[in-house]
């Protein structure tokens, strides 16, 4: 679904992102797991198409990134992003305008389940609350490659399982999901496989369970030896 | 396009609504001026709204501008680059907004200003005095006598020139952005490449104009029409150039 060849990002004389050489699989759920400046946003926001390679490729269904990657790539991004006058309502709309894949009954049904009202200024929501907003508008797009960048950053327990419970009710046999957290032990119990980046460069990536058993250790503790 | 051109619009709308009661204001203040016979309050309500509609144009103008860096420096760059639309629309979208509020507020204000007039010839009976008053106004302004061919003319030349201004601002922030990423004043560096840019393309039309196709060889008044023509090509290259930035190398 997504390859990267020697994917590599170049800020001024600091590379965000190196030869990292990864594929991606319909149908699983990925941890891509490393802490800040690791790379995971930069290797994110280049398959959503926000960032530009300063060098290798990056392919997402065989062809580029661009506008028909981007009707089947659903980005959720660790910052909110929408337009200051927006309501809940708003934001709903504008998926729905530009999006063919969003469900406007299944944002509404999310929004609902999330506490969240659609009279509700986006920009007045608290972090958790944004958090939900944009959980909801990503969610309820049927895309078939979901990103999403620290989804439960800064988030109460009780939001937490709201979110993660909205996560995993998408994924499906054609559905791939790419997650990232610092909170490797919220996500050890639902993902497939895991991607370890340190300092812009690929460290480890395959099955959990394999890794698991070829380790000797679970995801927690190999997060702890990689990054210690 | 639509969609993009209708979510541009909605970015500034608090604008719009503001001029347009500032505007209703002003109307009421003129209204009750005549109805009461006193000038004063008349010709405050005129003032105010000959004021307000060129205020409005450049305000809306540089309106568009200061949204379009928003929407390249902030996270709400995101509701344009994720979406699956092509930066040919995205840009396009811009430069239609930015044309359509130019002739929408300049035709709303002329209307208003029509509306007036004949409110006031209603009231003291002397339309075709007020009719020649305004074109002597409007002579004396523009410098010209005032025909179809003059008027077309400066409508056509008020909504090139502006576009274009609005066009070349943006391809300077874009270009700001793709070659001074993580440079501090950066808004001054687009302000130092627009005038850059401004006096190559005032360079290029003065040679123009006074080498090549003038006013000598191709006619009355050909000067101008040359000068418009050049600034409409500026203005489709700023647009190419802000699309192919923005599609090549811009990341946000």
């Amino acid at each position: 679904m997504v390859e990267a060849n020697k994917l590599g990002k170049k800020y001024m004389r600091r590379w965000a992102l190196r030869d990292v050489d990864l594929v991606l699989e319909k149908g699983k759920i990925y941890a891509l797991l490393g802490p800040n400046g690791s790379g995971k946003t930069t290797f994110m926001k280049m398959v959503a198409g926000l960032i530009k390679p300063t060098s290798g490729t990056v392919t997402f269904n065989n062809g580029p990134i661009g506008v028909e990657s981007k009707k089947r790539v659903a980005y959720m991004s660790t910052e909110p992003f929408f337009y200051a006058y927006m309501t809940i309502k708003d934001v709903g709309k504008y998926f729905a305008d530009f999006f063919e894949d969003f469900s406007v009954e299944k944002y509404e049904e999310l929004i609902s389940r999330m506490d969240l009202h659609m009279e509700d200024k986006a920009k007045e929501l608290s972090s958790g609350q944004a958090a939900k907003l944009k959980i909801a508008a990503t969610m309820a797009r049927d895309a078939q490659l979901y990103m999403l960048d620290e989804p439960l950053n800064g988030i109460d327990i009780i939001a937490r399982e709201q979110i993660l419970k909205a996560i995993v009710e998408v994924a499906g046999e054609d559905k791939t999901l790419v997650i990232s957290s610092h909170l490797v032990d919220e996500l050890e119990a639902i993902v497939d496989s895991v991607v370890f980046l340190k300092q812009g460069s690929l460290v480890l990536a395959g099955d959990a369970e394999e890794v698991r058993i070829e380790r000797g250790k679970s995801i927690v503790e190999l997060y702890k030896e990689v990054y210690a | 396009m639509g969609k993009l051109i209708k979510y541009e619009l909605k970015k500034q709308m608090l604008s719009k609504i503001i001029v347009g009661v500032v505007a209703a204001i002003s109307q009421v203040i003129f209204f009750v001026g005549l109805l009461i016979d006193n000038p004063d309050w008349s010709a405050s309500g005129i003032g105010i709204l000959s004021i307000l509609g060129f205020a409005a144009m450049f305000y809306f103008s540089f309106e568009t501008i200061v949204t379009y860096s928003n929407d390249l420096k902030t996270k709400q760059s995101y509701m344009l680059f994720l979406i699956p639309r092509n930066m040919y629309q995205v840009v396009g979208a811009k430069m239609i907004t930015t044309f359509l509020q130019i002739l929408l507020v300049g035709a709303a204000f002329v209307a208003i200003f029509v509306v007036d007039v004949f409110a006031i010839s209603a009231k003291k009976g002397e339309i075709k005095e007020m009719i020649e008053m305004i074109k002597m106004i409007f002579e004396q302004i523009a410098g010209i006598p005032l025909n179809t061919t003059e008027i077309i003319y400066i409508v056509s030349a008020v909504l090139v020139v502006w576009v274009e201004f609005v066009l070349m601002c943006m391809l300077a922030i874009t270009l700001s952005t793709t070659l001074f990423a993580n440079k501090r004043y950066k808004g001054v560096i687009s302000f130092g490449i627009y005038v850059v840019l401004q006096i190559l393309l005032e360079k290029v039309a003065d040679y123009v104009t006074k080498n090549m196709m003038s006013s000598e060889t191709l006619g009355l008044n050909a000067d101008s029409w040359i000068y418009m023509g050049i600034y409409a090509v500026a203005m489709v290259l700023c647009y190419f150039g802000t699309t192919w930035l923005l599609d090549k190398r811009i990341s946000v």
